[in-house]
């Protein structure tokens, strides 16, 4: 055996490839090899109990001896590397697209408030006179209703000049309490340029409850903020007025540029406006088969086709329906 | 809106306040602060001047000589129109730096040297009017500096117009100094006023209200013994810092006490007006000259105020020419009123003249500021030193004054409300400094509202809440996520269907997701060789006329995307997720969401076919996401529109539903793109398609014994299309067939040009036993003899 051992190391010793080493496993340890052999040509019924248990032991000892040997031999043998294939040839051409940047945006703050319990709606974007206006307490002669602000169609109804049309829809679908997002296409009568569309996407939220209150809609708005935007949001709020809220507000979140210490992006306000929101009118919430005087709500809008621009740097509004192929192939279709 | 912080501190001591402060307070308690501007002319060795003598020189202007005090005269060419002798203007001597820096030279203009100029308000730099020279009533003395006369400096406040349209008391300065006392809790100084009560004795003035919904309130007075003057510097400085100009004395009064009150006035010609009536015009098509020299067109239903028959103004928006208050006008009809807020806007939008009293009318101003108007406009008229001699009562016709609202609300009502505890005296104090008046009972606030908050802005209870949950101050309120019981979640599968097929369009399949317009494009369509019939939802004010049918497909818009995009590309994989749209009855729509993808590739014709391919394994995939397992194509037999050609488009059908289609691009719509375009197209209705969220999968087990396999390459002819070949080969039955794939075809070299080889692989094997050599050749001989006696013939 000790002769079989010194055989083993010093052919080892010779072999520095992988493919010597095996050889040399083979002729050892292989179904034919020498130590295999041993086992094979040795008569146990000839020996005592005692021999035979002293073999089986030396033979055992000897076999994992050489298999570690072989092993630890493969391991520092060098592994010969076929050179036709080139590591650095580009990747074959992705199979991955583009989603439109809306879209990104948008399932990213669906997933936001699908967290947090909100239900998702869909909205129709050819409204009535009644969803789009009247029922959000926005009078007859308020400017936006007139042609310079609104689509109008030939039989009466107006193409939605925000989400908002869906709120009196959903209250009266599904009653109080409720807690639910619309996101979806708006329209605006207006000449397009940099920084205005007439087609463009809003994301409508409400929450009906039992007590809901300012210090509510602070808190949530916070949360959505922050999860958009990946860090800890300060905002604040400020009077704004709309007619479907009361008392309404403008909140703005400090500059995440700058820190609130004032810059070009802020105009040296420390703040950026980010979205209106309020209470719901109480004439709102009736106009839903709500009572007011038992449930209270806040409402937002939040822009999506602007909050694309701030999230990607998009400085040009036009982008987003011009179907330049260069601009979509940049947003990378990484959906959660 | 333009506020002049100098004028703001006559009412509210802000004197120990940084300007950034105040504005900041605003913006967070009242009203949004868009930006500040400073106002400092600069003033050294600038003079009040008096015009003596003027000697013209034709077109280039004047010679002036002006008198500057004691025995100092300057000469001065000078080309203002208002140039006369004897007014009292400003004169800046040659070597004076002006405001904007540059300095005024000694110059020599048609043979005679200029020593100086007299200023503009542009030039002062205290305005952007540049048409004229500074006027100033003759009670000055010529020589003393305008530092003595102006304040040195003054900031300009300007607020989004947006942020206060609710507010018709914030469209005046003493509405903002009336918040502005309530933020720094400091005392309101009243607005000094003329005591109307002396006018008892006098006559009414006559006047008439024929429509009392369109103006429901209005008030005049007659005045006589004015003195033709300019106003007074320091009436001139504020208007001009709050962006208008100054005319004369009494125009220039009925300005400035707007911007104190927000109410518009207007002085009519006194010797011109005898009496005054409100009434629409009409009649359509009359012309009328406005002051400003405009001639316009008016229509029945405009608001006009008229002198016995003749319309003298166009009500709220703007006077008329013909009774216009002139700089020798001794005179006046002053009057202050009420008009409805619609009436305003819609003439004045239709005239487009936004002026500053149209947009005040729009606010729905309070009725009690037309009395005060008048009542302030005489005091300040004394206060220029006039001597006005009523000829009037002061004559009120509808309402001029505005009915006490009373709102109750319970007490933690407004805490409950904010989400904060705000105790009872806060709110008391809140309410009382912005002029409410406030009374607690049985658990009840009382809460009067006053005069100078309109109805439209303070009637019910949650208003109030606004009032002192904004002193209150939002930044303290803490924020507080609600409390919420756990309930179960529904989710809006057709959200989650459309983003199912974002994800696989665009992950998978390398798709680009486009979005087009809801509209079609009509010239567009032209070009597609496109003629569709509709009927349409059409938009009555289209960004341009061939753009005012609502879309029923995307196919059009993504084509167009495609044309756009493929000059700098070879292949190109577009879809679109959005809604079409459809009349419906008369007065009504009907919307569904479609998907729609476009693929392009350039090459020659025969890639059609694989495009088409790929459409429509992308179309069955779409559906196999969405679980809508069962569907059936079918070719299409009537031509649909350019794009969908019989015998070029597939139906795809799910009982009896018309779920889709998918197609080629051929014939005349080709002209329309490069020449070795190919394209292909589906479409589908997400709206008709709902599929569960997750699939219902029913595992079926694998046989476990190893299966075998036969590849057969059959000749077809191409023409008789593959699902006839398909139909043969189904009636080959046999016990041991797993499932027959369809693995290739081959055409071209070594086939009969019109025959296509259609190679199968059929998997064979059973459930019960490892399948002999036996047992494959049987099936082998079997197959072969089928296929012969049915003459579908093997590919040598």
């Amino acid at each position: 055996m000790e002769t079989i051992k010194d055989n083993l190391l010093k052919e080892l010793a010779k072999a520095d490839t992988w493919e010597a080493v095996e050889k040399i496993r083979v002729a050892f340890l292989g179904r034919q090899g020498i130590i295999t052999n041993l086992n094979k040509n040795v008569d146990m019924r000839a020996m005592n109990t005692d021999t035979r248990k002293a073999w089986g032991r030396n033979f055992n000892t000897l076999k994992t001896w050489a298999e570690d040997a072989v092993a630890a031999a493969k391991a520092n043998a060098k592994i010969t590397v076929k050179a036709n294939v080139d590591l650095t040839l580009p990747p074959a051409p992705s199979s991955l697209g583009s989603v439109h940047p809306i879209s990104l945006v948008q399932i990213e703050i669906e997933q936001i408030f699908q967290g947090m319990g909100f239900t998702v709606g869909s909205g129709i974007h050819v409204e009535s006179e009644y969803y789009n206006f009247s029922a959000l307490n926005i009078p007859d002669d308020h400017p936006a209703r007139e042609m310079q602000d609104t689509f109008w169609l030939t039989n009466g109804q107006v193409l939605r000049t925000h989400t908002s049309n869906m709120q009196v829809r959903m209250l009266q679908n599904y009653g109080a309490p409720l807690k639910a997002i619309f996101p979806g296409r708006c329209f605006r009568y207006e000449a397009v340029d940099a920084s205005h569309e007439n087609t463009f996407y809003q994301v409508e939220g409400i929450m009906v409850d039992h007590n809901i209150s300012i210090a509510n809609l602070i808190a949530i708005m916070r949360e959505l903020l922050s999860s958009v935007f990946h860090q800890n949001i300060t905002v604040r709020l400020r009077p704004g007025y709309f007619p479907f809220v009361e008392p309404g507000f403008e909140l703005d979140c400090q500059c995440l540029i700058c820190k609130g210490h004032g810059c070009k992006t802020c105009k040296n306000s420390g703040w950026i406006e980010l979205l209106p929101c309020g209470m719901i009118h109480p004439k709102v919430l009736a106009e839903g088969k709500i009572n007011p005087d038992e449930y209270t709500g806040f409402a937002f809008g939040l822009g999506l086709t602007r909050l694309a621009m701030m999230k990607y740097n998009i400085p040009e509004i036009r982008l987003f329906n011009s179907g330049e192929i260069d601009f979509l192939k940049q947003f990378v279709p990484a959906i959660a | 809106m333009k506020l002049s912080l100098n004028w703001l501190k006559q009412y509210v001591d802000l004197d120990d306040l940084e300007v950034k402060q105040i504005a900041n307070e605003l913006t967070m308690k009242t009203a949004e602060v868009e930006e500040i501007h400073h106002l400092a002319p600069r003033m050294d060795g600038i003079v009040v001047a008096k015009v003596e003598k003027i000697t013209s020189l034709g077109d280039s202007g004047n010679l002036a000589s002006v008198h500057l005090g004691s025995d100092e005269e300057r000469l001065t060419v000078c080309a203002a129109p208002n140039l006369r002798p004897g007014m009292f203007s400003i004169f800046a001597p040659s070597g004076t730096i002006l405001t904007d820096g540059s300095k005024v030279e000694e110059t020599v203009r048609h043979g005679h040297t200029s020593q100086g100029i007299l200023l503009s308000p542009f030039e002062l730099g205290i305005s952007q009017y540049h048409d004229g020279i500074m006027d100033l009533p003759a009670d000055l003395l010529p020589g003393t500096p305008l530092s003595r006369l102006l304040p040195g400096e003054d900031y300009i406040i300007e607020l989004d117009n947006k942020s206060i349209t609710h507010r018709p008391d914030l469209w005046g300065h003493y509405g903002f100094a009336r918040e502005l006392a309530a933020i720094f809790e400091r005392p309101l100084k009243n607005l000094v006023l003329w005591d109307l009560n002396t006018s008892q004795h006098l006559p009414l003035y006559p006047l008439q209200i024929d429509n009392m919904e369109l103006c429901p309130g209005y008030a005049c007075i007659a005045l006589d013994n004015l003195t033709p003057s300019p106003s007074p510097l320091s009436v001139q400085w504020r208007l001009y810092a709050a962006g208008m100009r100054s005319i004369n004395l009494l125009v220039d009064l009925t300005n400035y006490v707007m911007l104190e009150t927000g109410q518009p006035m207007h002085a009519f010609d006194g010797d011109y007006i005898t009496s005054v009536r409100v009434a629409p015009l009409a009649r359509d098509g009359a012309e009328f000259t406005t002051l400003d020299g405009m001639k316009r067109k008016m229509l029945a239903s405009d608001l006009m105020i008229w002198n016995q028959q003749e319309p003298v103004g166009v009500a709220g928006v703007m006077g008329g020419l013909h009774s216009e208050v002139t700089s020798d006008t001794g005179r006046i009809l002053l009057e202050a009123a009420n008009f409805q807020p619609m009436t305003i806007r819609r003439t004045a939008v239709r005239l487009n003249l936004r002026t500053d009293a149209s947009i005040r009318f729009e606010k729905d101003l309070p009725k009690s500021f037309t009395t005060l108007s008048i009542a302030r406009f005489l005091r300040l008229c004394a206060e220029a030193g006039q001597t006005p001699v009523l000829r009037s009562r002061l004559t009120c016709a509808g309402a001029v004054t505005d009915p006490e609202t009373v709102i109750s609300i319970p007490s933690d009502y407004i805490s409950r409300y904010v989400g904060e505890n705000v105790s009872g005296p806060l709110i008391k104090k809140i309410l009382t400094s912005l002029g409410f008046t406030c009374q607690e009972e049985n658990e009840m606030f009382r809460v009067s509202v006053p005069p100078h908050r309109s109805r439209r802005d303070i009637s019910i209870k949650q208003d109030i809440v606004e009032e002192v949950a904004r002193f209150y101050g939002y930044d303290n309120i803490i924020p507080r996520l609600p409390d919420a019981a756990i309930t179960s979640y529904t989710f809006n599968e057709e959200h989650r269907a459309e983003h199912k097929l974002r994800r696989f369009l665009s992950q998978a399949q390398g798709l680009c997701e486009v979005h087009g317009y809801s509209w079609y494009d009509d010239r567009w369509l032209t070009e597609l060789d496109c003629n569709l019939s509709g009927p349409f939802l059409t938009l009555q004010n289209p960004t341009s006329p061939d753009k005012s049918k609502l879309r029923q497909s995307l196919i059009p818009g993504l084509l167009q995307c495609i044309r756009q995009n493929y000059d700098k590309r070879q292949e190109i994989k577009l879809y679109e997720l959005g809604h079409c749209y459809w009349p419906e009855n008369d007065d009504g729509s009907r919307e569904r969401t479609f998907l729609a993808a476009v693929l392009f590739q350039a090459g020659d014709a025969e890639i059609t076919e694989e495009l088409f391919r790929t459409a429509k394994a992308i179309f069955e995939d779409c559906l196999r996401i969405l679980n809508v397992p069962d569907f059936n194509y079918q070719i299409m037999d009537t031509t649909l529109n350019s794009w969908a050609l019989a015998a070029s488009a597939l139906t795809v059908h799910r009982a009896e539903i018309n779920i889709g289609s998918a197609g080629y691009l051929t014939g005349p719509i080709l002209k329309a793109f490069k020449k070795n375009a190919n394209i292909a197209w589906l479409e589908m209705d997400l709206t008709a398609l709902t599929g569960t969220a997750f699939p219902e999968i029913n595992y079926k087990p694998q046989s476990d014994f190893p299966i075998s396999w036969l590849d057969i390459s059959i000749m077809f002819p191409k023409a008789a299309s593959f699902k006839m070949l398909e139909t043969r080969l189904d009636n080959f039955r046999h016990e041991l067939v797993m499932s027959r794939e369809f693995i290739s075809f081959y055409e071209g070299k070594n086939l009969d040009g019109d025959m296509r080889s259609y190679t199968f692989r059929y998997v064979i094997g059973s459930f019960q036993r490892t399948l002999t050599t036996k047992d494959i050749e049987e099936f082998r001989t079997l197959l072969l003899k089928y296929l012969h006696k049915n003459k579908l013939e093997l590919r040598a």
